[in-house]
């Protein structure tokens, strides 16, 4: 939460199954042990950092970070959490980031103009990893890049915090994208084919009616603690 | 005389114990900037305390069955039970962290509503949705950033949604 990640891991390592509770915070992000073998680990990279499975990384689950009214459209079926009785009034406000001001590690110097805590979207390819503010991201949005040998698109929805990415290779075509305006969840149309892809990646009209976009998942993270777990990281400068 | 000794000796005990703990929490807390090395003695000093409280418990006990036995003032034996009181309360904190207790409310069992029922939601509030095959469950952020941790499953599949 100090970092503004959301993720979801697996609870099997080696086969063994593992139940996660909150130990302490290392570098403004939080570190779970888990009541198996009291190891600790890292939330946001998964890694055990001091225990006996010191050295096993958590294996991610694929997530998404997108408003209700987007999932529910695209999974009416999908149960929600509930909140816990007695905790209805505990819950984060909706600005609860705003008052994020604990210090931020050291030796993490934000290149340029990048304040520590501005947030990002972090997309890894392989070795590869690139940074994109937020609010580029909104201003720009679609986004289309390259990460590594990954050629991508990065979108975020008109509620301006659902964020979504995509590998944008298609059979061989590597598509231009453009979004169809004031459109929300976002419409996207491709510059090769003329088709009409929905935000879940899907074509739903054209010559690609039917095809599907491979998904990249993106992590939303402040900048610092970003930069700290990928120093070689790549920022995108578009727009600036 | 020698009572009062038995009686400080298990309050020094419990400072002890409580000392290593509180050490080891400094470690821990979000202010501070930490190493791996940081984690790793932290681990271990928590463990320490903890191994430590309970045994130090363990001898309280005999000290203060001593006394007890020895002491008829209906004072002193109250006093004499304080500090095993006190090392008690010791044994129980030191189980956990201080950023445990201030930062961690456990989901011991998460329950769901299907997603039209949501009425504790907006339409535009954020949720960490899981996808596994023809199932879906979505973690609200807003909650999700308050319990930290909810160890769940899905279509069979055990994951840990975290924020």
């Amino acid at each position: 939460m100090l970092c503004h990640t959301g993720l979801v891991w697996s609870s099997v390592v080696d086969g063994r199954l593992l139940t996660f509770e909150l130990v302490g915070v290392n570098n403004q992000n939080f570190v779970m042990r888990d009541q198996q073998t009291g190891t600790w680990w890292q939330q946001v990279t998964g890694e055990a950092l001091v225990g006996p499975l010191q050295g096993k990384r958590l294996e991610p689950v694929v997530f998404d970070e997108v408003s209700l009214q987007i999932w529910q459209g695209e999974n009416p079926g999908s149960l929600v959490f509930e909140p816990i009785p007695g905790h209805a009034d505990d819950y984060m406000d909706e600005d609860w980031d705003d008052g994020m001001n604990y210090p931020v590690p050291a030796g993490i110097t934000p290149d340029g103009e990048w304040e520590p805590r501005r947030l990002i979207v972090g997309i890894e390819a392989g070795e590869i990893s690139k940074a994109y503010p937020m609010d580029v991201l909104q201003a720009q949005t679609p986004v289309t890049d390259q990460v590594g040998d990954v050629p991508v698109l990065i979108a975020v929805a008109g509620d301006g915090r659902s964020v979504r990415a995509f590998d944008r290779r298609v059979n061989d075509l590597m598509l231009e994208m453009y979004a169809k305006p004031d459109v929300s969840p976002p419409v996207f149309i491709d510059a090769q084919t003329g088709s009409e892809w929905n935000f879940a990646g899907v074509a739903t009209s054209g010559e690609l009616a039917g095809a599907e976009l491979q998904r990249v998942v993106p992590l939303k993270d402040y900048w610092f603690d970003w930069k700290n777990y990928h120093p070689d990281t790549f920022v995108y400068l578009g727009g600036q | 005389m020698k009572k009062l000794a038995v009686v400080g000796t298990t309050a020094l005990l419990l400072a002890a114990s409580l000392g290593v703990w509180f050490q080891a929490n400094g470690m821990l807390m979000p202010e501070k900037v930490h190493t791996l090395d940081d984690m790793a003695r932290a681990r271990t000093w928590l463990n320490l305390a903890r191994w430590l409280g309970m045994a130090l418990f363990a001898v309280g006990t005999g000290l203060t069955a001593a006394v007890w036995r020895k002491e008829r003032g209906r004072i002193f034996r109250t006093i004499s039970v304080l500090p095993l009181l006190g090392l008690l309360a010791a044994v129980f904190v030191t189980r956990g962290t201080v950023v445990e207790m201030m930062m961690f409310s456990p989901v011991k069992e998460a329950r769901f509503v299907p997603a039209a029922d949501a009425s504790f939601l907006q339409p535009d509030d954020l949720v960490i949705g899981v996808g596994i095959g023809n199932e879906a469950k979505a973690y609200p952020v807003r909650m999700l950033a308050y319990h930290h941790i909810v160890n769940d499953r899905l279509a069979g599949e055990a994951y840990v949604a975290t924020y």
